[in-house]
């Protein structure tokens, strides 16, 4: 058997790359160890490196870097010339704290994002499909008199809590005479009658489709992270993916579907759900529709004027975190 | 019959021993101490992972992988293969002191593709407990 020899560097730092090489990914990276006296131990910091290019047609790309520093801690003993890993972050923590601290970053964009035009996202296919019970319960209140609660808890899994969530927003009230039965309220109501005047033709889903939209936009967060509903997340988080880079670099850049959709990897930690008819373009396509974003000349997307003089007042913040290199 | 099959069983599992092959990463003191893989028959790919954006620009943060291919002492000189250069397969020469400073930021990377029955030993040095000098001015203590 060949033995090959190779001498190594010997320190905390060193041996904990080596291990972040084996299970994590160079993207996370050792930071500079410090001793502990008390428990004889080397504690070694973790930060994560999460590397971002945009590259405009017309002009030099920038590359700049998402720097999230001390994210987590590895425990190094250390026994003569020998080292040996204490405490050592697992990949699914570190994935949920990067996911959390990307969140933390780009809330704010989130929701000038979401409150934009809160009726809209009731108009998108994922929101639709998954939203469903929403549409169900709005246009049974509007077409009949009072509905009960018992066949509501029946329509989908998340019923209940969307009556609720309808009786917070005051669009559903409880009969006082039937405390098991609801109807539609007198803001219903008059949505209603909005969107039939504003509307070519009358119909309730146009109506369940903006309860949906504010429900959505209202409780978003819960939504994706109590009820763990993650596919309409896919047009919240591909619109902010363009806004963040349009922040980062001061103006409405033009980018093509390709480079939104390696964008979007990053900032939904995901690949977005797609079948065979509805791909990551479709996605885009309905974004556009709703006037999130709009498309230029070239067909390439691009900001729309209105959302990104909201955002960028986080531009000071989002260059701190993420600096050119 | 009996005999036949296991006589075949076990030429199987040798020749699927001989294909199996295992991964290191070790930090690799210096590029000296990877000469072993470079002169061992046939010599075993070397995957340095380096900052490649600190060796262009001087800015640290980036992190590119190349294949060692040799190693010139005399001219100071890696050669690697740099999947991201036009002389896709072919070696392209850094210098060896622009190349060490990113290479040095990930601690010295190297991962190390080889078959089973070749082992890598780490051969460890001693290090002082506490440390009263930054990683880089150890390495560079160490390495003259």
């Amino acid at each position: 058997m060949t033995t090959i020899a190779i001498e190594e560097i010997q320190s905390p730092e060193a041996f904990v790359m080596c291990r972040l090489a084996r299970r994590i990914g160079v993207n996370i990276r050792p930071g500079e160890a410090v001793y502990d006296k008390e428990r004889l131990l080397w504690k070694v910091p973790l930060r994560a490196v999460v590397t971002s290019q945009v590259a405009p047609k017309d002009r030099p790309s920038k590359r700049f870097v998402y720097d999230f520093k001390n994210i987590a801690e590895a425990l190094v003993e250390q026994d003569g010339d020998q080292y040996h890993m204490r405490h050592f972050p697992n990949a699914e923590f570190l994935e949920d704290y990067l996911v959390r601290e990307f969140d933390t970053l780009t809330e704010k964009i989130e929701n000038v994002i979401l409150s934009y035009d809160n009726e809209v996202w009731g108009q998108f296919t994922y929101v639709r499909t998954f939203l469903r019970p929403v549409y169900d319960i709005v246009t049974n209140a509007l077409t009949e008199r009072k509905l009960s609660l018992d066949f509501i808890e029946q329509t989908g899994k998340h019923s209940g809590h969307y009556v609720q969530m309808l009786l917070d927003m005051g669009l559903l009230e409880i009969d006082e005479n039937q405390p098991r039965q609801v109807r539609a309220s007198n803001e219903l109501t008059r949505l209603h009658e909005r969107v039939y005047r504003f509307d070519t033709k009358f119909d309730v889903f146009n109506v369940a489709s903006a309860v949906a939209g504010r429900i959505f936009s209202s409780q978003y967060r819960r939504i994706r992270n109590e009820f763990k509903i993650y596919s309409p997340t896919a047009y919240v988080d591909a619109t902010k993916a363009y806004y963040l880079d349009a922040v980062r670099m001061g103006e409405r850049i033009p980018m093509t579907e390709k480079e939104l959709y390696q964008k979007f990897r990053i900032v939904g930690h995901r690949n977005p759900y797609e079948s065979k008819n509805f791909k990551f373009k479709t996605i885009i396509s309905e974004v556009v529709g709703g006037k999130l974003l709009e498309r230029d000349a070239d067909d390439n997307v691009i900001g729309s004027k209105s959302i990104f003089d909201k955002v960028m007042p986080f531009q000071d913040e989002i260059v701190k975190a993420a600096p050119e290199i | 019959m009996k005999l036949g099959t296991e006589t075949l069983d076990g030429a199987q599992s040798k020749v699927h021993a001989a294909f199996q092959i295992a991964i290191d990463a070790v930090a690799a003191k210096s590029l000296d101490t990877l000469d072993g893989l470079l002169r061992n028959h046939p010599p075993i790919p070397a995957i340095l992972i380096f900052d490649r954006t600190f060796m262009l620009t001087g800015d640290t943060e980036g992190s590119h992988a190349v294949l060692l291919h040799s190693y010139d002492r005399k001219h100071e000189r890696v050669d690697v293969i740099d999947p991201s250069l036009p002389l896709r397969g072919r070696p392209s020469a850094y210098v060896k002191a622009e190349f060490e400073g990113g290479w040095r930021l990930l601690q010295n990377l190297t991962i190390i593709v080889h078959p089973v029955d070749i082992d890598i030993k780490s051969q460890t040095t001693s290090i002082a407990a506490v440390k009263s000098e930054s990683l880089l001015d150890y390495i560079e203590a160490n390495e003259r």
